[in-house]
């Protein structure tokens, strides 16, 4: 990414850098939000199946405006890149163990019972 | 001023620590409580000294490490105890510290001397025929 | 700074609060999640705090083995007697419930005035660190944490080694008469969708843990953060089926739970002239060696702890 400062306007109208400063407030904000959103899917949701479904979408994209946000607040295309794996990391972790733990949850009855550990057949 | 703050979390989770370790009879519970004990000490440890050069200093940060792999290698023998205990005893719980009943029992061991029948741990917990 | 003090009450609050939920869960299952998360949170402070490599050990310890070999020996209690894995029997109640409050109470206290009081009386950093960093030049390194583990005070951390060994000997001592079935593990994740986790992630963890171990000698990292990421690995590959726990330990297995204590042992004994540390007058390659020994012991050590059984072999697929 360029220096900022050599782009900086002499009449201060349009700050690049303050531009980016703003628009990574703005997707750091969005995640905040969808995360939250996730959050209170979690807490407020009725069984297992519903939950899933609010946290591992909300959560996913969030993360993903979060790593954007700090992707561009860094700066470096080698911090992007990283922040990328991370982002693609948690999404394949993320989809197998909702996986999982659907998966769980479908084979044990009643759905929206306590965390007790019980055995599945399979 | 933010050292302070996390000397108080530090306390706190100490002190929810040995709560937890006093007043839980699973032998899980109370391993948990003491990692808990374990990490508000680390945390100690770090926040306490004075940072050099802006970082925290290194000497304790080495402790801190050891600590952490040492926690982990203890706490899994300490687990494959609690199997073996749950096996053979048929429950994993371990009687508490708290409980009237195991003075007495204790009192008793040593005006009596050892008693396998009745001694604290079998009167408290009740062990399966 | 004052968004830092907020960021610091956050943390600090959130610790207390997954401390409590480790601590009065009400099932055990979930006070082992809620410890998972606390674990992660601790990881945070470090960062916050501006410790990497500690950051990296508990995000790899803290929260992610402990959790493990917690879930998988409530696992076992389980499948042993499902009825009676959680019980506590009765809980005190009346007096002695509140003794412990007041104890508790106490303690937190007595840590409190300590911590401070330190904090207060302790504005100098110590005198040992300012050493070590002093000293950092002389030993060719760039990470401090580094250099007091393998230079300073390299035979503490072999002793330490001793102490890791002797807990997997100790288990193994502990569960060798145990009937066998406590040995299967979980088959029930030995489905398409994890095996391709394991094939993404696994390859990526034994990358980092290489990664760690390289760059460990002048940036966070080092043995015992790449020993821990490869024993998650290794965890890995036992949930998915593809590594299984044996009742016979082979050859190839001991020698990799014992080459980080021989390993410091040849190192250490080294004589050096001047009453030197012997590791760092040798030369980065020994440290690379020491370090290399004990991130394959470490990583034995703690797949075999979690595992259970004295040895491991290559699953069906």
């Amino acid at each position: 990414m360029a220096d900022p400062a050599a782009l900086v306007d002499p009449a201060g109208l349009v700050d690049p850098a303050g531009l980016v400063d703003l628009v990574a407030l703005a997707l750091l904000l969005a995640g905040c939000f969808f995360i939250f959103a996730g959050t209170v899917g979690m807490v407020r949701l009725p069984d297992v199946f519903c939950r899933l479904h609010a946290m591992t979408k909300a959560d996913n994209l969030g993360l993903l405006l979060l790593s954007l946000s700090m992707a561009l607040l860094a700066g470096t295309p080698r911090t992007a890149l990283l922040l990328l794996l991370v982002w693609l990391l948690a999404l394949l972790a993320s989809t197998v163990s909702a996986h999982l733990i659907a998966r769980h949850a479908r084979t044990r009855l009643p759905p929206a019972s306590g965390t007790r550990e019980s055995e599945p057949e399979s | 001023m933010s050292a302070a703050i996390l000397v108080f979390a530090a306390a706190a989770i100490f002190g929810i620590g040995a709560y937890g370790l006093l007043i839980s009879r699973h032998v899980m519970r109370k391993l948990l409580a003491l990692n808990l004990m374990l990490s508000a000490v680390f945390l100690l440890l770090i926040v306490v000294p004075a940072p050099i050069g802006g970082q925290p200093d290194p000497v304790p940060q080495a402790l801190v490490l050891t600590g952490i792999v040492i926690a982990v290698s203890t706490t899994a023998f300490a687990l494959a105890l609690m199997v073996r205990l749950f096996g053979k005893q048929g429950h994993a719980s371990i009687p508490s510290d708290l409980d009237p009943r195991v003075w007495r029992g204790r009192w008793r061991n040593s005006r009596d001397g050892p008693d396998p029948e009745r001694n604290g741990a079998g009167a408290a917990s009740g062990d399966k025929p | 700074m004052s968004a830092q003090l907020l960021v610091d009450m956050l943390l600090g609050t959130l610790l207390a609060g997954l401390a409590g939920a480790v601590a009065f869960g009400r099932h055990l299952f979930r006070s082992i999640v809620f410890y998972v998360a606390f674990g992660l949170a601790m990881a945070v402070v470090w960062a916050r705090l501006g410790a990497p490599d500690l950051a990296l050990a508990d995000a790899a310890i803290g929260a992610g083995l402990t959790g493990a070999l917690m879930l998988v020996a409530f696992r076992r209690l389980v499948e042993i007697d499902p009825e009676r894995a959680e019980d506590e029997g009765t809980r005190p109640t009346g007096a002695a419930a509140w003794i412990a409050v007041a104890v508790a109470v106490l303690v937190a206290a007595l840590v409190a005035i300590v911590g401070l009081t330190a904090l207060s009386i302790e504005p100098a950093p110590l005198p040992a660190g300012v050493l070590v960093m002093n000293a950092l030049d002389e030993t060719g390194l760039g990470n401090p944490i580094t250099a007091v583990l393998l230079v300073f005070r390299g035979f503490d951390t072999l002793i330490e080694m001793v102490v890791l060994l002797t807990a997997l000997v100790a288990a193994r001592v502990v569960t060798s008469d145990a009937p066998h079935r406590s040995f299967t593990l979980v088959a029930e994740f030995d489905l398409p969708l994890v095996r391709t986790l394991v094939a993404v992630v696994v390859p990526l963890a034994v990358l980092v843990a290489l990664h760690l171990l390289w760059v460990g000698a002048d940036d966070p990292g080092g043995a015992f953060q790449a020993g821990s990421v490869l024993a998650g690995a290794g965890v890995a590959l036992m949930l998915s089926g593809t590594l299984v726990p044996t009742a016979r330990s082979r050859a190839p297995m001991r020698l990799a739970a014992v080459a980080g204590v021989a390993a410091l042992s040849v190192l250490l004994v080294v004589p050096m002239p001047d009453g030197r540390p012997p590791l760092a007058f040798l030369g980065r390659g020994s440290l690379l060696f020491a370090e290399a020994a004990m991130m394959v012991s470490i990583a034995v050590t703690l797949s075999l702890l979690f595992a259970g059984a004295p040895g491991l072999r290559r699953g069906l697929q």
